[in-house]
């Protein structure tokens, strides 16, 4: 098992290097058209129609407070699977490569991670060591429970 | 008078003004002199005679004053003072007197003034007397022994007797009785001293006097005698009775003589008396003194009225007649001044009408004469001029004309060169070179398209194994195939134009304009260009997306996508290749905008040198007008305008060499053109060249324009004063010589 390698698929948010496994992406796409939802909070961009399904995005910046980008067209939505959650999808500013890490590259010791992401260790899976730079792997099955104590919170 | 001098009338007349002056000024200076010494005499005679007057008259009642004080004075010490002063009083007033017969001049003033001095001088001498009586005092001191020594002398014998009668014995022998002895002297002492009472209270003056003094004399007398016979030197009593008695004797004597003199009632007496006479007449002679000093008074100030009314009759009369005098000299001297002159003025003001004909003709020998004469010859000579201007205007406007049509002709050689000077935008030859920069940054942009397509054709190599979307990718490299295909016609299009603008290299103007065209276009298809390759970008990106999502597909599979998966990998691969080739094109195409606006700014230098032809063109225009103002000066002789013929003249033979010099320039730039070809850089020094050799052509231009102008404005100018000397001289009217 040691000698095994994950596949991650990494993308960019904010010029800072994300990435999530890639058994769970359904698929990445590049439509942004996005239909605004009233009352929604500002980490839902909106529903997407991906060929006739409904898709619920997500923005990731938004999510992780890191500073907002103008529109352009490298945006892209990267899908999930079905079974890590339903139908929602994640809105990152670039796609990255397909990267393939050892096991023994993989720590989860999140204490380690930037101050940005304080707060919400839980949505930060792995660290992974690339040749170049460290990857924060983020569970994707966090996102959607974030948005949703967001909306129950008290304060608002 | 009416040839004599101007100045010589005016020094008359002022003659005749200030001698009426001086005979006024004499006669009111001579009056002036007789008040005040009327005023004079008045003042220092009369009033001071007044006064002396008044002075004698205060002096006199000190005097009188004093000498009844002296007199009435009982005390002999006071008495004395009195008198002193009284005395001193006399002198003052003698000397007062005296002053005042010194002032008199009048002869009953001096008379008078005698008079008084002869009764002042009685007075006084009366004065002392009285005064010297007074000293003495005599009747009081009569009076005092009288009461102080003789009384009680008298009362102490008479004691002693009683006395001596009572103690005495009877004497035997029969002899009176003592007793009616001492009554006896007791009636004597009575007798006598009243007898002495009497003396003393009667005056000396008295004419009982001597009587009174004699009856005294024998009762004192008397009682001495019984006195004697009672005394007996036995007894002692009677040894002091002697003594007394014969004291009573020395008093009762020095009493009889002070009773005797009697000076207070002589005194008294001369005081009420002769002093009173005197001083009567004195008093009456000064009062007389005063009414002849009023009187004098009266006749000074008489005097000074009468002569007041005299001079003020003289002055009035003197000024009137030097008037009335003065006023006629004064109007005869002006007007034979004032009538020549009008005359004179007439004539002046025929002249400012522009009548010449009349003169005047006076014959007055005074400067008013002389002014007449010189306006006189004033008229003959402006007449003269006026004539000959005329002449001379009819003269100058002839040749004037011939001069206009000279100016015309060399107007218009100077147009021609200003023509060749246009032609000189033949210069933007120079375009032609610049276009050679163009063409080779089309030539850049060629090569760079050849990469492209070798790219693509490599692209379409990888695509042509792929599915679907490399089918996509080969269709879109067969737009950007046509792109290619449309950047080499634009090109084509360029070359052309770059052919066009050799050829149309005479026509500067119009070669910059279809240059700058033409780069717009090269613009416009490398804009397209920068679009195609936008669009492969476009593509790849999306190649890039869908070999992500077949490497997504891939590891869902497993295993049996891993075979899919190394495919998905090379599209993705292949996908950023052409995306990277795409930005190769679009950073190519960047240069070949680059060169192309740099071009455009070439031809817009060129443009702007072809503009400032132009504006040289206009400079010329301004320097003619500025040689308006230089031609001004020509317009004041013809000689100067000849000299500008000779200098047209001389302009035109360099305008000829100016040609030759512009074909040299011509052919330089051409050549420069050539040079330039090869780069930017030096098609702008070659541009710069151009400017200064149609810079030298413009000068040329310039200088020929400008003669030419001069002349036609000098001729203009010439034919308008002509016109202006004719118009004036007609104003004129002047004897012709036939006339």
């Amino acid at each position: 098992m040691e000698n095994e390698s994950v596949q991650y698929c990494t993308f960019e948010a904010a010029g800072r290097l994300f990435g999530v496994p890639l058994i769970d992406i359904k698929e990445i796409t590049a439509e942004t058209n996005y239909t605004c939802i009233p009352h929604a909070p500002e980490c839902v961009s909106g529903y997407v129609n991906i060929r006739g399904n409904i898709i619920l995005g997500l923005d990731l910046k938004q999510i992780l407070a890191l500073p907002a980008k103008e529109e352009d067209t490298s945006k892209r939505m990267v899908i999930f699977k079905s079974t890590v959650g339903p139908a929602f999808g994640l809105l990152v500013d670039e796609i990255g490569e397909i990267v393939s890490v050892s096991s023994q590259d993989i720590t989860s010791d999140s204490t380690s991670i930037g101050s940005e992401l304080q707060g919400l260790s839980g949505l930060v899976q792995n660290i992974c060591r690339l040749p170049n730079q460290l990857l924060v792997v983020l569970n994707p099955r966090k996102f959607l429970p974030i948005i949703e104590k967001e909306l129950y919170q008290p304060s608002r | 008078m009416k040839n004599l001098k101007l100045s010589i009338k005016l020094i008359l007349l002022s003659l005749v003004l200030s001698s009426f002056l001086l005979v006024t000024g004499w006669v009111g200076w001579s009056r002036l002199s007789i008040l005040n010494s009327n005023t004079e005499k008045l003042a220092k005679k009369t009033i001071a005679q007044m006064i002396t007057t008044a002075d004698i008259r205060s002096q006199f009642f000190l005097m009188i004053r004093y000498q009844k004080n002296a007199v009435l004075s009982v005390d002999d010490e006071k008495s004395r003072e009195f008198a002193m002063k009284s005395e001193l009083a006399s002198v003052e007033l003698v000397n007062l007197v005296q002053q005042l017969e010194g002032q008199a001049e009048a002869s009953n003033m001096a008379l008078k003034a005698k008079a008084l001095r002869d009764a002042v001088e009685k007075m006084s001498k009366l004065n002392s007397e009285c005064l010297n009586f007074a000293k003495i005092n005599s009747t009081a001191k009569a009076n005092g022994i009288l009461s102080k020594k003789i009384g009680p002398s008298i009362e102490k014998i008479g004691q002693i007797a009683v006395q001596s009668t009572s103690a005495a014995p009877l004497p035997s022998d029969g002899a009176a009785r003592p007793a009616s002895r001492s009554e006896e002297i007791l009636r004597a002492a009575q007798i006598a001293f009243n007898a002495l009472v009497q003396h003393v209270s009667t005056g000396s003056l008295d004419p009982a006097f001597a009587a009174i003094d004699r009856s005294t004399r024998i009762k004192v007398d008397g009682f001495f005698e019984l006195l004697n016979a009672f005394s007996d030197p036995s007894k002692t009593v009677e040894v002091e009775m002697k003594n007394i008695s014969m004291g009573l004797r020395t008093d009762i004597d020095e009493f009889l003589t002070f009773s005797t003199t009697d000076s207070n009632g002589r005194s008294t007496k001369l005081s009420l008396e002769d002093i009173k006479d005197s001083v009567d007449t004195a008093l009456k002679i000064l009062d007389e003194l005063t009414a002849i000093g009023r009187i004098e008074a009266d006749a000074a100030v008489k005097a000074s009225d009468a002569i007041y009314a005299d001079s003020s009759r003289v002055l009035l009369g003197t000024s009137l007649i030097g008037l009335v005098l003065g006023c006629l000299a004064s109007f005869f001297v002006s007007r034979s001044i004032t009538a020549p002159v009008s005359l004179v003025r007439n004539l002046a003001q025929d002249m400012a009408k522009g009548n010449l004909m009349s003169r005047i003709n006076l014959k007055q020998s005074d400067e008013v004469g002389e002014l007449a004469t010189a306006t006189d010859s004033l008229a003959d000579s402006l007449s003269e001029i006026v004539g000959r201007i005329q002449n001379a205007s009819t003269d100058l406007s002839g040749s004037s004309i011939g001069l206009e049509g000279i100016a015309t002709s060399l107007v218009k050689q100077s147009e021609q060169t200003s023509a060749r000077a246009d032609s000189v935008s033949a210069a933007s030859e120079q375009l032609s070179a610049n276009i050679h920069t163009m063409s080779s940054a089309a030539e850049e942009m060629s090569m760079n398209f050849a990469s492209i397509s070798s790219a693509t054709e490599e692209m379409s190599v990888s695509v042509g194994s792929i599915s679907s979307a490399a089918e996509q990718t080969s269709n879109n490299v067969g737009a950007v195939t046509t792109a290619i295909h449309d950047i080499s016609i634009s090109f084509e299009q360029v070359l052309s134009n770059v052919r066009d603008g050799s050829r149309v290299a005479n026509n500067a103007s119009q070669m910059a304009n279809s240059a700058t065209s033409t780069m717009k276009h090269l613009d416009q298809s490398s804009t397209e260009i920068s679009k195609v390759t936008e669009t492969i970008k476009m593509i790849a990106l999306q190649t890039n997306l869908l070999a992500l999502n077949a490497t997504i597909e891939a590891t869902s599979a497993g295993e049996a996508g891993k075979g899919f998966a190394v495919v998905a990998h090379e599209i993705k691969q292949l996908a950023n290749q052409s995306a990277k080739a795409a930005e190769d094109i679009a950073t190519k195409i960047e240069g070949v905008q680059t060169g192309t606006r740099q071009a455009v700014g070439v031809i817009q230098e060129i443009a702007a040198v072809i503009k400032e032809i132009n504006a040289s063109a206009d400079r010329i225009s301004n320097s003619v007008e500025e040689q308006n103002r230089a031609a001004q000066t020509i317009s004041q002789n013809i000689a100067q305008a000849n000299s500008g013929v000779g200098q047209i003249a001389r302009s035109i033979s360099e305008v000829a060499a100016t040609a030759n010099d512009m074909a040299r320039n011509i052919a330089e730039a051409t050549r420069g053109a050539t040079d330039v070809s090869r780069n930017v850089g030096e098609a702008a020094k070659a541009a710069s060249d151009i400017s200064d050799s149609i810079g030298q052509v413009s000068k040329a231009a310039l200088e020929t324009n400008r003669s030419s102008e001069n002349v036609t404005v000098a001729s203009e100018t010439l034919a308008q004063l002509s016109h202006d000397l004719q118009k004036l001289a007609s104003r004129f009217k002047i004897p012709t010589n036939d006339a």
